[in-house]
């Protein structure tokens, strides 16, 4: 699955993302959280290859994506969901679909393309919305779009960047089951950045805690909860 | 070797020149986002403007700056409190809009010189600078081109003086740097705009004053001069004073010292050649980080 | 009814409309109506085309105009050294611009923004430089082209159904392009590049397929204008003008869809021959800067405040 070896980036002075090493477990929903600052997004975009590390190496399924760009990331398999959400404004939720579709998701033909666009959004729960404008969604359905704007890159690895936050109790459900549901009818491998801590507890097999760029705790929700390390960084000292 | 020192010295000259004629159109561009294509224009109107004042009303060309400084910055207020405010409030995209807009009024200004002052070529001859050139070890410069360098060194140091040293030019730079904070600092924004372009215009009627004495001119040159301006601005760093002043003077020697090594009419090709070398390589200046 | 059976329906309806413009010849015998459509369709064509750029893909070039002279100027040279009619020799001259386009658009389309639009209007006057310095072609003092036919009004028919082809293909594409894979890796890098990036999109290499197909149907349309104009003078063949007035219609009209730009195409070319039949050549220029900064300023809703502020963003079948 995905393998990041000893990666590190700076940005002027400030070492973002620190020595990092963990292993993806295939079909699992991994949670990675951390303070604000903690590197956690910047390791997403030396994952998607927006960024690329100074030090290491990451592998995806025995392709080393240290250095590739995006679009071939993409293609390879691994679609990214953005924290402020990103949707194509100028187009309807359907159409927001077909690039990836035609570019990651190997559709060749816009008749396949648009109706797979349908299928997604109705697995999303915006059969609704789809010839409405991304520009006049509400906040809670651009998240889903930018989820569906995942999926439509077919991929095996999905990063899911704070997809909960700013959601209601029951928006926060529904995009819950919504992540189970791709977890397990897609077969499809989550690493999710999160700092609502219900949602992370209840979704993930595994977590792992990022500060100042470096991994402190890497373990099963539990134990990751109680670790002193983490509890010291979100809480402080003398606890 | 002489030559090589003659051409140095020119360059140098000249680029002094191309720096002021460029400082407005730089400030413009960073303070108001505004692509003033326009510029040379006025660049061109105030060579006119220096030129009748001497060779039809007798006037010392220097003396129609009185004239020139204030109407330009006048006119250049204008147009920012009704053109370019008009265009903030109707779009986000200011940078294409302000270049199809200030495109009309360039056409406008050129064919309205055309019209009135004629397609021939004007070249502004000052008797008492005529006969006088100065010799430094063997170059001999035409004292026409040190007074245009000589007024476009003074014209660039009040400039600079003014931005950093004057309260209102450093709201100017304030604006350039962050329009938003300036605005939550209290600084009128659109009236910080309306001082910048009249200056940006003012500084182009000088220019123009200076690149008259230098080189024959007639309407249609804003083009090739709007070409030197795009060099010098981008090249330097759209916005940054030191950096349009420095670039000028490279650009300037560029000029010349290919003028000893292409033909005339391929020199324009390395100055085009250079921008894009640029922007490829450091599409931020040349003297960015 | 399925996206190609609604293109193959268009394209029919394309067919039938260029067909009745095509019999213009048979019923209007006057030599000003067809110089006037030469030239509207000129712009058309050129609009729809820039528009794939520009309206697709969000990349304003304000230096179209280089492709239209390099195009003209090998159409002119292929036919004063051959006798190869510039209507046979248009393909190459949208090589030509094609390859323009590939040796410009990769430094180029790096730019973003104003930053991309200023340097292709340098790029068109570096090319212009270029072009009137080739060696043999003896650019500067102008280039006499033979007519297509004996008299007057024959040749501005012919130039006319040049024109008129031209500006169907430029249609044609323009509509495949846009319901096609190619289309919206385009329209994904207008509203988000980086996005469109992490989507799969090949940026680079969409941007410059659609560059060189912008250009390419520049250069055809350059080798039949410079047969209209007869005589070729560098200025008039690189005229700055051309490039802001394609950027103006397509602005007008709505960068959304080839139908927008075709819209403001002949909008602009209609009020533009008022101009000059009521007002004279010279003051029409005039009058026609100010109606450049009146139309951009001035126009409240409709076309250019839509296409600017929603970042040109109307979506290309018509949105709800």
């Amino acid at each position: 699955m995905l393998s990041i070896n000893n990666v590190s980036k700076q940005f002027g002075g400030i070492k973002a993302v620190n020595n990092v090493s963990f292993d993806l477990k295939p079909k699992e929903i991994t949670g990675l959280i951390g303070p604000n600052g903690a590197g956690k997004t910047s390791l997403f975009n030396l994952i998607s290859g927006l960024e690329h590390p100074d030090n290491g190496s990451i592998h995806y399924d025995q392709h080393d994506i240290t250095h590739e760009k995006p679009h071939a990331i993409s293609r390879i398999g691994i679609g990214r969901a953005f924290q402020i959400v990103r949707p194509y404004l100028g187009l309807t939720a359907k159409e927001n679909l077909l690039a990836g579709l035609c570019f990651s998701g190997g559709v060749t033909d816009i008749k396949q393309a648009t109706d797979e666009a349908e299928r997604i959004l109705e697995f999303v729960e915006l059969s609704d919305k789809t010839n409405t404008l991304a520009y006049d969604l509400t906040l809670s359905e651009k998240k889903s779009l930018e989820i569906a704007k995942a999926l439509s890159t077919n991929p095996q690895l999905l990063l899911l960047d704070e997809c909960f936050a700013g959601l209601n109790p029951s928006e926060m459900s529904k995009k819950m089951e919504l992540v189970n549901r791709i977890q397990k009818e897609s077969s499809i491998t989550i690493l999710m950045i999160e700092h609502v801590m219900k949602v992370i507890m209840e979704l993930s097999q595994r977590i792992v805690a990022m500060a100042m760029g470096e991994i402190i705790s890497d373990g099963t929700p539990q134990e990751v909860c109680n670790d002193e390390n983490v509890i010291k960084v979100y809480i402080g000292e003398g606890v | 070797m002489t030559e090589l020192l003659q051409n140095l010295a020119s360059g140098v000259m000249i680029g002094i020149v191309y720096a002021l004629l460029s400082i407005g159109f730089s400030l413009s561009w960073g303070t108001l986002g505004v692509i003033s294509i326009v510029h040379p224009a006025f660049a061109v109107l105030g060579a006119y403007i220096a030129y009748f004042s001497y060779h039809s009303f007798g006037f010392d060309p220097i003396a129609s700056l009185l004239f020139t400084i204030p109407v330009f910055f006048f006119i250049g207020v204008a147009i920012n409190s009704t053109l370019f405010n008009r265009l903030n409030t109707i779009t986000k995209h200011v940078g294409f809009a302000s270049m199809v807009v200030t495109f009309g009024m360039a056409i406008t200004l050129e064919s309205l010189m055309k019209f009135f002052f004629t397609a021939d070529p004007r070249l502004l001859r000052i008797d008492y600078l005529r006969d006088l050139t100065l010799s430094l070890g063997g170059v001999s410069i035409a004292s026409r081109y040190l007074v245009a360098a000589f007024i476009a060194l003074i014209t660039l140091a009040v400039i600079y003086y003014f931005l950093y040293s004057t309260y209102t030019g450093k709201a100017v730079r304030a604006v350039e740097q962050e329009k938003e904070g300036a605005a939550f600092v209290g600084i009128n924004v659109m009236r910080v705009s309306s001082i910048t372009y009249g200056i940006a215009l003012a500084s182009a009627g000088v220019a123009g004053l200076a690149l008259a004495m230098v080189y024959p001119f007639e309407p249609p040159i804003h083009i090739p001069w709007l070409v030197i301006i795009f060099l010098v601005v981008i090249a330097g760093g759209v916005g940054s004073v030191v950096g349009t002043i420095l670039t000028g003077l490279i650009v300037g020697l560029l000029f010349t010292l290919s003028g000893m090594v292409v033909p005339f009419s391929l020199v324009n090709l390395v100055i085009f050649l250079a921008l894009i070398v640029v922007l490829i390589f450091r599409p931020k200046g040349i003297w960015s980080v | 009814m399925s996206k190609i059976a609604k293109l193959k329906k268009d394209y029919v309806i394309l067919l039938i409309i260029g067909l009745l413009f095509a019999a213009f010849p048979l019923f209007i015998k006057t030599t000003y109506i067809y110089s006037f459509l030469i030239i509207t369709f000129m712009y058309a064509a050129l609009t729809v085309g820039w528009n794939i750029m520009g309206g697709y893909a969000g990349y304003f070039s304000f230096g179209h105009v280089a492709f239209v002279g390099a195009g003209g100027y090998l159409s002119a040279f292929l036919l004063l050294e051959y006798g190869w009619s510039p209507f046979l020799t248009a393909p190459l001259a949208g090589l030509l611009a094609g390859i323009i386009a590939l040796l410009v658009g990769y430094p180029c389309l790096k730019l973003r923004g104003p930053y991309f639009s200023v340097v292709t209007l340098i790029v068109a006057l570096a090319v212009q430089v270029v072009v009137v310095n080739i060696p043999g072609l003896d650019a500067p003092r102008g280039l006499f082209l033979p007519s297509p036919a004996d008299n007057v009004l024959l040749s501005r028919m012919l130039l006319y159904e040049g024109m008129l082809v031209l500006l169907l293909i430029s249609i044609a594409v323009a509509m495949y392009i846009e319901n096609s894979r190619l289309g919206y890796g385009l329209y994904a890098i207008r509203e988000d590049e980086e996005v469109a990036e992490t989507q799969g999109v090949n940026t680079t290499e969409l941007k410059l397929i659609g560059y060189i197909i912008s250009a390419f149907l520049a250069g055809m349309v350059g080798s039949v204008f410079a047969w209209y104009q007869g005589f070729l003078a560098p200025d008039p063949m690189f005229e700055l003008e051309i490039s802001v007035l394609i950027v103006l219609m397509a602005l007008i009209g709505g960068t959304y869809s080839w139908v927008g730009a075709l819209g403001g195409a002949v909008v602009i070319s209609i009020v533009r021959e008022f101009l000059m039949i009521y007002v004279g050549a010279e003051a029409s220029h005039i009058l026609f800067g100010v109606l450049l900064i009146v139309a951009i300023m001035y126009l409240p809703h409709g076309a250019i405040k839509w296409a600017i502020d929603k970042k040109f963003s109307k979506s290309p079948k018509g949105c709800s």
